[in-house]
């Protein structure tokens, strides 16, 4: 995630100076950018699935509870959006005359709207079915920033008027529906960090991926290990995508950085990191009794470490091809092949093989 | 046969099984029977491998999990009481899983799947991902995956839960096939009334010991005309009273 925000904001920094007023489709990256940062920051009900049972007579209380729900998310909320959106601000900046009072007024509109948002926020909690709610909470913030691209006064006025509007609603509380919201809050935000690393007892999901069967079949060494092993990393969203999303990481991260060093270096940490991945994947027929029942004369440990060999030489590869213009290219193709994926795999059979 | 020999075992330090004896020649059907906790799945989990013995022997046609692992395992085929399923593995795909790591035939053993499959009405979920089926469904699963293979033991536990009654119908008529196809089986169960039906002998446990063993007639010697069910509950009552 630090590589990530790390490139993308060196990346930003270099693009910025070739920013002109003229290339007004950099305003639909303003737009889609202000839209998305409202979205961070929800109400956080802590509520749980048995407190309909339990707090059923304490119902009446759920007016308290809202008070001290919006109490805690929406200072916290407001604070992300600002923080999210002073992002753009520099890019803003390079295309549209600003002042301070511009940016008071940009202010006033991101917290007017975040405000409306919110209160969009507890309509879901009325009806956590009723999706109008949530395409509401993307297009009421889409149309504030098209109109603080156009002119931030008439950005204010919207907003004003929006919350203005909303300010006397007042939706009632439902239980099922503000559990079901609560469930798929925290959900999101294990699956955010899911996108990084391995977040244990998350429901699992698979998808059958049926187009990706010549890959299954590379990956595995034709033994039932390397079969398991093959399907559980390719069909498994938690092992599969999870690499995928690194790679994309690192590769972004490698892309924009001109200094060749440092270029080598992500990769061999990159590399390093997405092999640590593969340590979950091992450990995921643990728990199934049935292929240590298997007559097989391979080992899960051998199947594994040839799967994770080429997934490792095939990223190495990719990232070298992606370093090409480097003049460390020859270098990070030859000896980071050898030395790098060789070496990392060492490590891993030194730690896994003996272990089953 | 399967033949176990002063089996002591449990889990880590704490020994469940004490001493427990008995053997399943092939072309019978033993049900292993015992209230909860009286050792049934500990005897199962020792028997395919899942425990090591303290003490005593496991073989099958004199192999055991020691002298030749790969040997032992082929001739073995085991339905838990809790199917256990990959969920990125299509039904398809399970079977031909079990078709590799058996080394089957595949054009004989997908045979044999698909009467099995037909039986079961799973023929047409061939591509489906076993979380998306019932648990029923699941166990009939299991079912057909070791009944496709050609081991010589079949090691079920619990088998009848979850299924309806036309599939428990038809599991029953599936084992006394593979009986009078030699395979040697050991059932445990809970369902007494179907397995003095179908069970040629019987095992009965209490605290990890053997209580009693023999065919209906054999225990029936101090009652008489009892059931199954009457001669389990005297000897577990008088196992609650000791």
């Amino acid at each position: 995630m630090f590589f990530l925000f790390g490139a993308a904001a060196f990346g930003y920094q270099g693009i910025l100076p070739q920013v002109t007023p003229q290339q007004w489709w950099w305003n639909v990256l303003v737009v889609v950018w202000l839209t998305i940062a409202v979205q961070w920051g929800r109400l956080a009900l802590f509520i749980k699935d048995p407190d309909p049972v339990f707090l059923l007579p304490q119902t009446s209380q759920t007016t308290t509870l809202m008070r001290e729900v919006k109490r805690y998310s929406y200072p916290l909320g407001l604070l992300l959006a600002w923080s999210w959106s002073v992002v753009a601000l520099p890019l803003y900046v390079r295309l549209h005359p600003v002042s301070w009072s511009t940016i008071g007024i940009l202010v006033v509109t991101i917290s007017l709207v975040k405000l409306t948002w919110f209160k969009l926020a507890q309509f879901r909690l009325v009806n956590q079915s009723n999706r109008g709610w949530q395409v509401l909470q993307w297009l009421w913030p889409g149309v504030i920033a098209i109109l603080i691209v156009m002119n931030p006064f008439f950005a204010v006025l919207g907003a004003s008027l929006g919350w203005l509007v909303s300010w006397r609603w007042q939706p009632e509380f439902n239980w099922r529906a503000a559990i079901e919201y609560e469930n798929e809050r925290l959900l999101s935000i294990y699956r955010f960090f899911n996108l990084f690393t391995d977040v244990p007892n998350l429901p699992i999901k698979v998808k059958r991926r049926r187009w990706l069967n010549w890959l299954i079949n590379w990956l595995s060494d034709g033994t039932v290990w390397g079969d398991l092993y093959a399907r559980a990393l390719v069909r498994q969203r938690d092992y599969g995508d999870l690499i995928v999303r690194l790679s994309l990481v690192v590769g972004i991260a490698v892309a924009v950085i001109p200094i060749p060093w440092v270029q080598t270096l992500l990769m061999v940490v990159g590399v390093y990191v997405i092999a640590g991945q593969f340590g979950p994947l091992f450990h995921h027929f643990d728990h199934n009794p049935m292929p240590q029942l298997y007559p097989t004369t391979t080992t899960a440990a051998t199947s594994w470490l040839q799967l994770v060999r080429k997934v490792l030489v095939i990223e190495w590869l990719g990232l070298s091809l992606i370093a090409w213009r480097s003049p460390w290219h020859w270098i990070n193709l030859v000896l980071g092949l050898i030395i790098v994926v060789g070496l990392i795999t060492w490590s891993l059979s030194k730690r896994y093989l003996k272990e089953k | 046969m399967l033949s176990i020999q002063h089996l002591v075992g449990g889990y880590s330090q704490l020994s469940v099984l004490h001493d427990v004896n008995f053997e399943v020649k092939s072309g019978e059907l033993v049900g292993l029977i015992g209230l909860n906790g009286a050792g049934k799945s500990t005897t199962i989990n020792h028997i395919i491998g899942m425990l090591t013995p303290q003490q005593g022997t496991i073989e099958i046609d004199g192999v055991s999990l020691k002298t030749d692992a790969n040997a032992y395992k082929q001739a073995l085929a085991y339905i838990p009481e809790t199917p256990i399923l990959y969920p990125e593995l299509t039904l398809r795909e399970h079977l031909d899983l079990v078709i590799k790591a058996y080394g089957l035939d595949e054009q004989v053993a997908w045979q044999r799947a698909d009467e099995l499959l037909t039986t079961f009405r799973l023929n047409n979920k061939l591509d489906w991902f076993p979380v998306d089926f019932s648990k029923g469904m699941k166990q009939k699963v299991m079912i057909c995956a070791a009944l496709m293979t050609d081991a010589k033991v079949l090691v079920i536990d619990e088998p009848f839960y979850g299924l309806d009654p036309l599939a428990v119908r038809d599991l029953l008529v599936l084992l006394e096939a593979k009986k009078q196809a030699g395979v040697a089986i050991l059932m445990s169960t809970h369902v007494l009334a179907t397995a003095q039906q179908y069970c040629d002998r019987f095992v009965l446990l209490a605290n990890g010991r053997v209580q009693a063993s023999g065919t209906l007639a054999e225990l029936q010697a101090e009652q008489p005309g009892a059931s199954l069910d009457e001669i389990y509950l005297q000897l577990a009552q008088g196992d609650q009273h000791a």
